[in-house]
């Protein structure tokens, strides 16, 4: 699937015309590196009229759910225990740099894992904090003389998934649940992954009813690290009176990731059906 | 195809392209798939003039507030964060001269695809927001907005108050 226009979009968005502040381009938004090569690299782009200083540090995290299917994100320094992270043995050349106008600048990522790594896949993420190079004083001097001047520093976190050795990964998925109010299905789809790695895909839920009409749909691209259990809202408007089904499909399709980096997995499927009184 | 040639022009084409249009000569030396993070500070927070004594406020729905755009991957899901400051130290006296900087639980707003002072959620900037999303493949943008309250003393020291404001946006 490809999107011509989102990638319009961005150059709308980038052109002079538009740029009003500062502001930076992160890409890719996620970094696969391979232990046959221990390296990767992002790029950043600064379409600003003002330079960019700009830093890169490492920390580990990954998405959850709660008990409700509100996805959850804690970013620590380091992997707890038990947890495959790659953050101690990551570094980011150059750590430090200002980005000058219109500009870009590759940030390298090399890997020195310990000598006897299991083969497996470890995970951190990066942080690009960037912010202005000067500080704008935003406050008219009253009488006292007294001014006020905010930076804001942006910080981008992405994923970076370190592979080594054949892995594998599979998910199970629960049965899903559905509830429909206020115009709105939400559908919990539970799902624990299986095999030797992160599940990335896309989830896509649709609600017919007993005609087969589709009465909505929704999809969200997921990574599961080991549980992921969200709640999906499809919209559906005004339901009549009757029975209606879910169905929820997981496969490992990211139009968004670098081919072959979603490692493939048989799709998963699952239906419910509801009653609308 | 199309969609990398056009990703490879946005972060690969010399700057002068951008301003000129597009045009691609040469060979591709590198690919990149899915579209890049990218925010611009569009307004920053601004308190304007500061009375000794006279609290300030400026609230996320006006002018005056903090507004950054994020633009990205079309319907993805983020997180945003704030991390705030409490004090704001003056520079220009010795350490220790500070004011008082405050965001109230609803100083914050996060909206998605198009800019407006009206609509969108609001949300405690101490807290932050786990299900924020960007707009569609034709306004692939959230903006986030942010208000607060400084306070100065009746003895407010006189000099220039600064303070940094650290936006975290997570790809979840």
């Amino acid at each position: 699937m490809t999107h011509p226009s989102r990638w319009l979009t961005t150059l709308l968005a980038l052109s002079p015309s538009a740029v009003l502040a500062q502001g930076v381009v992160v890409a890719p938004h996620a970094v696969f590196i391979d232990h046959a090569t221990r390296s990767g690299s992002l790029t950043l782009y600064n379409p600003g009229e003002e330079a960019v200083e700009v830093s890169v540090s490492f920390g580990f995290g990954y998405p959850t759910t709660d008990s409700a299917g509100a996805v959850t994100f804690e970013l620590l320094d380091e992997a707890p225990a038990g947890q495959p992270g790659a953050t101690a043995w990551l570094q980011a050349f150059p750590r430090r740099v200002t980005v000058g106008q219109q500009e870009r600048q590759t940030i390298r990522i090399l890997a020195t894992p310990p000598a006897d790594l299991p083969d497996g896949e470890y995970w951190a993420r990066i942080i690009v904090g960037a912010k202005g190079g000067k500080v704008p004083v935003a406050g008219v001097p009253d009488s006292a003389g007294i001014s006020v001047g905010l930076t804001l520093e942006v910080r981008t976190v992405i994923s970076v998934v370190y592979r080594k050795g054949a892995l594998t990964t599979g998910l199970t998925l629960a049965p899903i649940s559905a509830a429909y109010a206020a115009d709105t299905v939400a559908v919990r789809v539970p799902m624990t992954r299986t095999g030797t790695a992160a599940y990335l895909g896309t989830v896509r839920a649709s609600v017919v009813d007993a005609e087969g009409a589709v009465k909505g749909q929704e999809q969200r691209a997921v990574a599961v690290y080991h549980d992921f259990a969200p709640r999906m809202d499809v919209p559906v408007g005004t339901l009549a009176p009757g029975r209606y089904m879910v169905r929820v499909t997981v496969s490992t399709d990211r139009s968004d990731l670098p081919p072959k980096s979603a490692l493939p997995a048989p799709p998963a499927r699952d239906s419910v059906e509801f009653t609308v009184p | 195809m199309r969609r990398l040639l056009l990703a490879l022009c946005v972060l690969l084409a010399p700057a002068t392209a951008l301003a000129q249009g597009l045009s691609i000569n040469g060979s591709i030396t590198a690919l990149v798939v899915g579209t890049p993070i990218t925010f611009l500070n569009l307004q920053i927070l601004d308190f304007a003039a500061v009375t000794r004594g006279v609290p300030k406020t400026v609230a996320q729905n006006t002018a005056a507030a903090g507004k950054v755009r994020v633009a990205g991957e079309p319907n993805a899901f983020t997180q945003i964060r704030f991390t705030l400051p409490t004090q704001l130290p003056n520079i220009q006296a010795v350490p220790g001269i500070n004011m008082p900087i405050s965001f109230a639980a609803n100083s914050a707003r996060w909206r998605r695809t198009n800019d407006a002072a009206g609509g969108g959620t609001i949300f405690n900037p101490a807290v932050g927001v786990n299900n924020a999303r960007f707009g569609n493949a034709a306004n692939p943008y959230f903006f986030v907005y942010l208000g607060g309250t400084v306070n100065p003393s009746l003895t407010q020291a006189p000099g220039i108050y600064q303070g940094t404001i650290i936006l975290t946006i997570t790809y979840l």
